[in-house]
């Protein structure tokens, strides 16, 4: 239990320090952001991204915020993140020879998948609600204010998704033996995804749509969540961890 | 096979990996003390011995260890038993002492004490981290995990593989103690003699099929009737001059023959073979402690192994 802990620790604190600099480095170059907005929106010839611009500009400070953390800081650290607590899960203990000794000790598999699982989750999703909670204060530093509590339902959106996720590469994990392979296929995923993303034509097939920053001013401004997306989200990452415990149940070590 | 209360029934288990058959419908009944289970690699013997333990389950049969029925992924049975894998995979990053107290979450209070004993008996440095570990000290580690909780049945899949001999016979020291109090050990070897003398039954597996069960000092017994030749240039008149001999059965593979005493006393056919002025003088005779290879030839009948 010490190892768990500690190493539940180690993982929670890095991706909340990652989340939280890149937090201050975004806020650092506002307003510069702002005014140089304009000028992206016509360099740019990209659509989604022209688009992009107009969320963050008609979103002002807010739009600027739920880009930074959610879009950027949150999907990318935290998709990487998912995939990495995932793979480690299970793969990676069959990969290294582990898991026939973890299944052999006195406990259910039932209660050793969800513990895995309870575990990676938490540390996925800790540092996503910490670092938003941070958000009033470290935006007080270049004198602005902002809301929290729909910051907080931004952060719940968020969580539906990187639960999705990690419920699915935990899947993967659970029925394969190599996490690199595994991850790797992630990766693939999402560059194909964030390439679909900004395709004029194909961009409402990715998704990326299920986070896209328009959502998180939406839910700003609106103050609700959209229980559609999020309940979709969550029906996926709720199949799946039920297949990953039908799956393990019958796991050769 | 004895009178002792049976620890662990098996009732036609059996095991297949897509189309390979890994362990035949199989009974066995084991009772306290210590069981051997040898067979060559690939016999079936670890698909066995994980199945008894939930790790792998069975396409047919039913098993009972330790008075608990086997159902589901054996988490009672785990209880109830404890286990060593064949297959060492450790956690580099933790000091011996460390993964010992993680392979026994779960266990009674004092086994990590009763461990720790154990590992200081084998000089098992605990403080260590257990990636700077070598073979035979990952083995060691396994097995302090495995002989220290209290529970009415171990398992133990080649315990002493990789050991040194005196760790070897210290190990087997400990698991026969252990015995001794009334436990039942089923441990699993490819090695006849590193476990053999420890073991009060054999159970032989091949190709996942039971071949036989003996007491082992019936085994001994009948072992010491073997007597295995070896001549530089072997003919069929070699094969006829021992025949000619007359102290027993002689049995001809390839450039080497077996003579089946009539009973356990070599000294007969020594004494023939030194007489005899047809046969070659053998460039090898061995007796007494047959490999594995040829107690299942001479003994079963079972070639290739």
């Amino acid at each position: 239990m010490g190892r768990s802990l500690r190493s539940f620790a180690v993982l929670v604190l890095g991706y909340f320090a990652v989340l939280e600099a890149m937090l201050w480095l975004s806020l650092v170059f506002w307003p510069d952001f702002e005014a140089n907005l304009k000028l992206l929106k016509v360099m740019t010839k990209i659509a989604p991204i022209r688009e992009l611009v107009d969320v963050l500009r008609e979103g002002e400070l807010p739009g600027y915020i739920v880009f930074q953390h959610f879009f950027k800081g949150c999907l990318f650290l935290g998709g990487a993140a998912a995939v990495l607590f995932a793979v480690n899960a299970v793969a990676a203990e069959a990969h290294r020879g582990t898991l026939e000794i973890l299944l052999s000790r006195p406990q259910s598999r039932l209660r050793i998948l969800l513990e895995r699982w309870l575990f990676g989750a938490l540390a996925l999703l800790l540092p996503v609600f910490a670092s938003t909670w941070t958000i009033p204060t470290l935006v007080e530093r270049v004198e602005e204010t902002i809301e929290l509590q729909p910051l907080m339902l931004g952060a719940v959106h968020m969580s539906c998704m990187l639960l999705a996720i990690y419920s699915g590469t935990f899947f993967l994990s659970t029925i394969g033996r190599h996490p690199v392979r595994i991850a790797i296929g992630a990766l693939f995923f999402a560059v194909f995804e964030l390439a679909t993303y900004f395709v004029m034509e194909a961009t409402n097939w990715s998704v990326v749509r299920f986070v896209d920053p328009r959502l998180f001013v939406d839910i700003f401004t609106r103050k609700s969540l959209d229980w559609e997306i999020c309940g979709g989200l969550l029906a996926f990452a709720g199949l799946a961890t039920v297949a990953s415990l039908i799956a393990f149940q019958h796991r050769k070590p | 096979m004895g009178g002792g209360q049976t620890s662990i029934e098996v009732a036609g288990i059996t095991r297949r990996f897509g189309r390979t058959v890994a362990v035949h419908p199989l009974d066995l009944q084991v009772e306290p003390g210590v069981t051997g289970l040898l067979g060559p690699n690939g016999s079936g013997k670890s698909t066995l011995l994980r199945m008894l333990v939930g790790l792998v389950r069975p396409n047919g049969g039913k098993a009972t260890v330790a008075g608990v029925r086997l159902r589901g992924d054996g988490t009672a049975v785990r209880k109830r038993v404890t286990y060593t894998p064949g297959e060492l995979g450790v956690y580099g990053e933790m000091r011996g002492r460390e993964h010992l107290s993680w392979l026994l979450r779960g266990r009674d209070g004092g086994a990590l004490e009763r461990a720790t004993d154990v590992a200081a008996r084998l000089g098992l440095p605990l403080a260590k981290k257990v990636h700077a570990y070598s073979h035979g000290m990952k083995r060691q580690l396994f097995f302090a995990a495995a002989i220290a909780p209290r529970v009415p049945v171990r398992i133990l899949d080649e315990p002493t593989e990789g050991l040194d001999p005196s760790k070897r016979r210290e190990v087997l020291d400990l698991v026969a103690e252990d015995a001794a109090s009334g436990t039942t050990v089923l441990l699993s070897s490819h090695h006849l003699l590193e476990v053999d003398r420890a073991c009060e039954r054999l159970v032989f597996l091949n190709g996942g099929k039971l071949i036989a069960d003996e007491r082992s000092e019936e085994l001994r017994r009948r072992a010491r009737r073997l007597v295995r030749l070896t001549f530089d240039d072997s003919t069929e008149s070699t094969e006829s001059a021992l025949a000619a001999l007359g102290v027993g059965e002689v049995r001809r593979h390839e450039e080497d023959f077996t003579v089946v005493l009539p009973d356990d006393d070599p000294r007969p056919l020594l004494a023939a073979i030194a007489g005899s002025e047809a046969l070659p003088t053998p460039a090898t005779i061995s007796y007494g402690e047959p490999s594995l290879r040829d107690l299942y030839r001479d003994l079963y009948g079972v070639e290739g192994v």
